[in-house]
């Protein structure tokens, strides 16, 4: 340390206002150099006597007079009730204010947070196609000899990817079996009793509805 | 506190009023000293004074017994004189015109000869007081001449230690200016 910093110090070191540490540091540097060490003295000095002179001072009293008015004055109030605290909040409203909003303002981040990453509903939930739904081949049928094929002359020459599904009605066997997951009993009341599946054609726009019952069993066609 | 101060506490938050008396007498002259140092003139300090205890009965209850009586009582009366200064806002005047002062050092001193030598060390500390700020004061006179440690300065003014550390690093240093300038013996021995 330099003694500018040295000095910056010194009044508190006077006093015994650093700590320990940074005391025993000054006091290595102030028995190297005399200049800082002359300094810290007069600092001393001058606390010292300042204290002397605070020390024979005559302080000043309060006469009786003064001091009985006084009491019957300061007694004659009344002391401030309890305050009510809020155990949750504390006493003071602006306290409670700022720890409302300590709470508060986190707890709507956290909120947006999870509704936007786990809960925010899907708006069109995938539901995985049974086993039975089979994609359409892409392959047309043969044309039997003789036939003119007159999609040749409707579709373009690049042709588009079908995108629809075609929902095959499922094996017999299948349909009359119960599902896993699902009761085989009577149908509870109120639960939905026609499911109705709309299929779109991303190219043509071409929509056709089918009605199913609760067993998936097929009910009808509409559009 | 004591047991003896706690249990005058319990008594005048009973509603034992006559508790009160007791339990503040001790501090009355210290309260009545340091306001009278901290404002610079006696009716100012009387009046902090008396506010001081006035306002210590009515919130006795905010009091937290684990704490110094005397340095919670000292914090009221720091934020007490501040509000006079800033109720008066004006300098207090030099020690020497103020009748009151000289009636109260003179009642109170022993005899003619210490009422003068008191009158002389008062006006000397009082005069070097003045060359430190209202901040530098208070911090000065509750660490150095009350000798409270500087985190229970800091409590009785409701400020950090560093801010007491620096103003009381300050302060120190135009009071050695002050004192050295009045008392230039003392820097004969270190000059």
């Amino acid at each position: 340390m330099n003694c500018w910093r040295i000095r910056r110090s010194i009044p508190l070191l006077a006093g015994n206002d650093l700590p320990e540490q940074k005391a025993r540091r000054l006091r290595a540097h102030l028995e190297r150099c005399e200049m800082c060490r002359n300094e810290f003295r007069r600092y001393s000095a001058a606390l010292n006597k300042v204290k002397e002179l605070a020390d024979r001072e005559t302080p000043p009293e309060w006469t009786n007079a003064e001091w009985r008015a006084l009491m019957a004055r300061t007694t004659s109030a009344r002391v401030e009730k309890r305050p009510f605290v809020s155990p949750v909040f504390g006493p003071k409203p602006m306290t409670a204010l700022a720890r409302g909003l300590a709470v508060a303002v986190p707890a709507v981040v956290i909120g947006l947070v999870l509704w936007n990453t786990v809960l925010k509903p899907k708006s069109s939930p995938v539901i995985p196609a049974p086993a039975y739904v089979r994609k359409p081949e892409l392959t047309p049928p043969a044309v039997a000899p003789g036939q003119q094929d007159i999609r040749k002359e409707k579709e373009p020459a690049v042709r588009t990817q079908e995108k629809s599904i075609i929902v095959a009605r499922p094996p017999k066997a299948e349909r009359s079996a119960p599902r896993p997951n699902e009761p085989a009993a009577a149908p509870k009341e109120g639960s939905q009793d026609v499911v109705s599946v709309t299929l779109v054609s991303q190219d043509t726009g071409l929509k056709v509805v089918w009605f199913l019952d609760k067993n998936f069993e097929w009910k009808g066609e509409g559009k | 506190m004591n047991d003896r101060g706690k249990k005058l506490v319990e008594m005048v938050l009973a509603g034992k009023t006559e508790a009160f008396e007791p339990l503040v007498l001790p501090y009355g002259t210290s309260l009545l000293n340091l306001a009278f140092r901290m404002t610079g003139n006696m009716e100012d300090a009387k009046e902090a004074a008396q506010e001081t205890l006035m306002r210590a009965f009515k919130y006795l209850r905010r009091y937290e017994p684990e704490r110094s009586f005397r340095n919670w009582l000292y914090g009221i009366l720091v934020n007490e004189a501040r509000k006079l200064r800033a109720d008066r806002a004006n300098p207090p005047l030099p020690l020497e015109t103020e009748a009151g002062t000289e009636r109260a050092l003179v009642a109170n001193g022993p005899g003619p000869g210490d009422a003068h030598a008191a009158r002389e060390t008062r006006s000397q500390l009082m005069e070097c007081l003045t060359a430190l700020t209202a901040r530098e004061k208070e911090i000065f006179l509750l660490r150095d001449i009350e000798e409270l440690s500087i985190a229970e300065a800091a409590k009785a003014l409701g400020t950090s230690s560093i801010s007491v550390r620096v103003n009381l690093s300050r302060a120190r240093k135009k009071m050695k200016e002050a004192i050295l300038t009045r008392y230039p013996h003392l820097a004969e021995g270190v000059r």
